[in-house]
């Protein structure tokens, strides 16, 4: 899944380069205002009784919540680094395996899963060398605001329309997955480097068995950490 | 604390489990890595900045498992000094 250097074109890696700065852009102003409140709030309570109201805007703290929310992304991207340990090969330099996106998205929210996925593919470009520095973009569109952010809508829908909550997660988990190597092939094929049949006829089946895998694992590890953690998934 | 501790122990159980996983793939994951040059599960290269050879990472067991334990690390080591960062940096001062 992870698409190495020389795999895009540059123009198709600056695109795409754009498109994941602009998004993590996004989340990460959503994630730094779920994470932190007005400094008066915490003024406010500091001051005890004697003062009624502050009136004040612009300086904001990190919340008591957010800082165990912070955590919870330590946690959360720290173990979809180890499950995406398990490498299985699929053709000219791209592996396919665990994705943990939407697992990322139901404990973190959409915008957190985001931010925890693009610095799991980050350590990997830039230590690692799993994942191309160049097609990095790429990396985090697919895996990070395809996988994380669009199934986690997804899984809204599904359980707006009254699926079960499980079901509709393990439905989420394959899909997120066939949808990143969709677009992984897709990326690919644009590039020139393969056919758009080739790229997809090597990636689907692969990402379909890799899928099953994903929303097992998904509904296992939600299960755990809702149970053995006492978080919340959403 | 137990289950941070739980959970940390669970994370190094998973990285042996893909350490010793990966070093028995018949064939593909070995040729595959060797055609791909600087990876992370190579045992021969860290970093595509650090280019030398490390003799625990000639061994390709324990080259992935000290890659796994480095790369959690640093994924979890980045949000923790974000928060560090940030509650220090936006900390109130008590004024008497």
């Amino acid at each position: 899944m992870h698409l190495p250097d020389g795999f895009l074109g540059p123009k198709s890696s600056a695109a795409f380069m754009a498109a994941a700065l602009a998004a993590l852009g996004f989340a990460f102003r959503k994630v730094l205002s779920h994470v932190s409140e007005p400094a008066f709030v915490r003024a406010l309570a500091a001051a005890g009784d004697k003062v009624k109201s502050i009136t004040g805007k612009g300086l904001r703290t990190l919340s008591s919540s957010g800082s165990e929310y912070i955590g919870k992304l330590a946690m959360v991207s720290s173990i979809i680094f180890a499950f995406q340990m398990f490498n299985i090969p699929v053709t000219g330099g791209i592996s396919g395996h665990f994705i943990g996106a939407v697992f990322a998205a139901i404990v973190l929210g959409p915008w957190g899963g985001l931010c925890a996925m693009a610095v799991v593919l980050s350590v990997q470009s830039f230590f690692f060398s799993d994942g191309g520095i160049s097609a990095l973009g790429a990396n985090i569109f697919n895996m990070g605001i395809i996988a994380a952010v669009g199934g986690y809508f997804l899984l809204k829908g599904l359980t707006v329309i009254r699926f079960p909550y499980y079901i509709a997660l393990f439905i989420t988990a394959v899909v997120s997955v066939i949808a990143a190597a969709a677009a992984c092939a897709t990326e690919i094929a644009l590039s020139g480097t393969y056919g758009l049949y080739d790229s997809l006829a090597s990636m689907i089946p692969v990402h379909v068995r890799i899928g099953l895998w994903e929303g097992t694992l998904t509904v296992i590890l939600s299960l755990i950490v809702r149970k053995i953690m006492g978080w919340t998934v959403k | 604390m137990k289950k941070i501790f739980g959970f940390v122990i669970v994370v190094i159980v998973i990285i042996a489990g893909a350490a010793l996983f990966s070093s028995d793939l018949p064939d593909g994951l070995d040729s595959f890595i060797g055609n791909r040059g600087l990876h992370r599960f190579s045992g021969i290269h860290v970093s595509p900045f650090i280019d030398y050879q490390i003799p625990i990472f000639k061994d390709r067991n324990w080259g992935t498992f000290i890659s796994g334990l480095i790369g959690t690390f640093l994924c979890a080591g980045f949000f923790l000094f974000f928060r560090f960062l940030f509650a220090r940096l936006t900390k109130l001062h008590k004024q008497d």
